[in-house]
């Protein structure tokens, strides 16, 4: 029983090692195989800060919400584990600003210790009346992906480092289902005008001072589009692009000049702070999350296809919830007797 | 009359805070600070520099309250500008958990912390050992950078500052006519007070750039603070210890209690051991007083003593030093007016 998931960034991944912890006692024949045109570093959730926060408006999303939840127990529950540094977790604590009051998010039980600004916290940042302050999880994906790499490498997973053009080009190849997990490229395999990407561009600087994530809202703007300072483990990242519908990967001396300025109009301090690397990616956007079963082809190229792409700028938070969805969809379809050789 | 000369002795936090309080409060005195240790030789240089304070038994609570309130809102106000990475002043937010409920429900010195609650049920479950807890963000003050920040202040007022053992304060009495006394542990044997003690404290410095947040038990033993460039892990208080070299038994014994509290220490590697000696005392010895021989007189400013608190309230003692020279200059001049007559 060959299952094959396309696409090694963190929904690869760790679909992949849900899949495997769920069901390799049970189904002795399942065959696990990762294929990527692009491993760590080299994928979008590398280039992530890592931030474990779910936008601040969920519009009523339910089932996003349960999965970000979910996201955020399984990670609180390895905090204390031996292996949560070589995972690239830990946790961090930080303010979100807002120039009006807004509602509380969806997401303020599931972090610790939530609540509003003060009014002497607010004095910190100059242009900001409310705000929040929380402690959440930071998961890096240089140190996380490398980490489900390995576990995934240990038990007899093989990794394919190749594009794959379409589904039934695996299907004829003997495999049965496919975990399509391509994030924004998505729509080369199969046309979704839902999938946009939406361009990001940060700086990482060397700040060691910044010990608290600090995020803006700007409510007409959107999103990631106001200026946002998240501390790494090494380096701190500056952020505050967001632009729907550029395919460019490559880095705007504009972009570059708008995050710098807004940032350090923000944190001051950061003036003094050298800058390290620079980096695009293109958040895979979408109105919701595409998790969903699809049968292909026809013939020797029919199979099934577990969709689970389309995670925009929230991709780490909510990738545990999805694995299991995307799992359990999985184990239907073995319950099915799915699907014909 | 000329301008008194005043001499500062000692250039831990203490002396160089002082110094800076008496060179702003008071511009045209000449003012020098003479000191046998500089940074990173004091033992301000040991401390993590939080700004947590410690309760002095013979102090008036008000009068604490009074000093961490100064101390706190003139590192908030640094913290706000670009300066504040050179003088190693950063915000840093955590917990102080205890194992038994605590004494201090509400210490006096909440409502000036920022943002100071009971941690929450969730927030308990990362301390399975311990079963009541406050978080709060508060302000750590990273030592050398920023006792180097001070000096600089001070060469940028015109305070000379020259290395030299000081071992009797009377030795001074012919070049100035005022000395602050800011000899900290240096003041047992500079003036025999017996009042005086050291409290001794070994910690670690250790590479773990992932720890963001402070954790500190309440029963001030073991505490894990988040600096610029590493963690510092403590720790002990032996009181009467004069003892300046670090004991291994002792490290492991902290390195185990920290990653008690931390388990993603373990892998962090240690990068030094230190040892200081707190100068303690019931209450700090903040006052005036006249050493003469025959004709001849030296007025004295006591600033020492503060044991464990040192960082929390060292601004405010500098500048009701500051305020005790402005009498003794007063009680110059009057005597100087008095000789003329």
């Amino acid at each position: 029983m060959r299952v094959a998931i396309i696409g090694a960034g963190v929904i690869g991944l760790s679909t992949a090692l849900c899949i495997h912890d769920r069901f390799h006692a049970l189904v002795p024949r399942l065959q696990l195989e990762v294929y990527a045109d692009r491993f760590t570093p080299h994928t979008t959730s590398d280039g992530a800060a890592g931030l474990w926060q779910p936008y601040v408006s969920d519009h009523g999303d339910l089932q996003e919400t349960l999965w970000n939840k979910e996201t955020f127990e399984h990670l609180l529950g390895h905090l204390n584990s031996p292996e949560a540094k070589e995972m690239g977790l830990f946790l961090i604590s930080g303010y979100n600003l807002f120039t009006q009051p807004v509602p509380d998010p969806s997401w303020k039980n599931i972090v610790l210790g939530f609540r509003h600004l003060t009014p002497q916290e607010l004095k910190l940042f100059p242009g900001y009346s409310y705000g929040w302050f929380n402690t959440a999880l930071m998961l890096e994906c240089r140190s996380y992906l490398p980490w489900l790499t390995n576990r995934l490498a240990q038990r007899g997973v093989k990794f394919f480092h190749r594009k794959v053009e379409s589904f039934q080009e695996l299907f004829t190849q003997g495999v049965h289902v496919v975990v399509n997990c391509t994030g924004v490229r998505a729509g080369e395999l199969q046309p979704d005008p839902a999938l946009q990407p939406a361009r990001g561009q940060i700086i990482k600087v060397l700040a060691p001072w910044v010990k608290h994530f600090v995020i803006t809202h700007n409510m007409e703007s959107g999103i990631y589009s106001s200026p946002y300072i998240i501390p790494g483990s090494e380096l701190t990242v500056l952020g505050g692009i967001y632009q729907e519908g550029n395919w460019s990967e490559e880095n705007s001396a504009q972009d570059h000049s708008s995050v710098w300025e807004r940032c350090c109009r923000l944190l001051p301090a950061l003036q003094k702070a050298e800058i390290m690397q620079e980096w695009s990616g293109l958040r895979p956007a979408r109105p919701s999350v595409r998790l969903e079963r699809e049968s292909i082809g026809h013939g020797r190229s029919r199979g099934e296809v577990i969709h689970n792409y389309g995670h925009g700028g929230f991709g780490i938070t909510i990738h545990w919830g999805c694995a299991m969805a995307a799992a359990r969809l999985l184990g239907s379809i073995l319950q099915e007797g799915q699907p014909l050789s | 009359m000329a301008a008194p000369r005043v001499a500062v002795v000692g250039a831990g936090l203490i002396g160089l805070s002082t110094a800076l309080c008496i060179t702003e409060a008071l511009p045209s005195c000449p003012i020098t600070l003479l000191s046998e240790q500089f940074s990173p030789n004091t033992t301000s240089d040991v401390a993590a520099g939080m700004l947590i304070p410690h309760t002095y038994p013979d102090t008036p609570i008000h009068v604490q309250k009074q000093w961490f309130k100064e101390t706190f809102s003139y590192l908030f106000a640094i913290s706000n500008s670009a300066e504040v990475s050179e003088a190693g002043i950063h915000l840093v937010s955590g917990w102080q958990v205890f194992k038994n409920p605590p004494e201090d429900q509400v210490p006096f010195w909440s409502d000036i912390v920022l943002g100071f609650r009971p941690m929450s049920a969730a927030e308990l479950q990362k301390f399975p050992q311990h079963r009541h807890g406050q978080a709060f963000t508060t302000l750590k003050c990273d030592c050398p950078p920023y006792l180097l920040w001070l000096e600089k202040r001070l060469k940028a007022n015109g305070v000379q500052i020259h290395p030299r053992k000081v071992a009797d304060l009377w030795e001074l009495h012919s070049e100035y006519d005022i000395v602050v006394n800011c000899a900290g542990i240096g003041a047992r044997q500079l003036m025999g007070d017996q009042q005086l003690f050291p409290v001794r404290g070994q910690v670690l410095k250790v590479h773990a750039p992932w720890v963001k947040n402070f954790i500190r038990d309440g029963d001030g033993s073991t505490y894990i603070y988040p600096g610029i460039h590493s963690v510092t892990l403590g720790g002990t208080r032996e009181k009467e210890s004069w003892r300046l070299s670090p004991d291994p038994g002792t490290t492991k014994d902290i390195f185990n209690r920290c990653c008690s509290l931390e388990p993603s220490l373990q892998q962090a590697q240690v990068i030094g051991v230190r040892v200081g000696l707190r100068p303690s005392r019931s209450c700090v010895r903040l006052q005036r007083e006249v050493l003469s021989q025959g004709e001849a007189k030296l007025l004295v400013v006591h600033n020492y003593g503060h044991g464990a608190g040192g960082f929390s309230v060292h601004r405010g003692t500098a500048e009701e030093a500051a305020r005790l020279v402005r009498e003794c200059i007063a009680a110059l001049q009057g005597s100087s007016s008095r000789a003329k007559l």
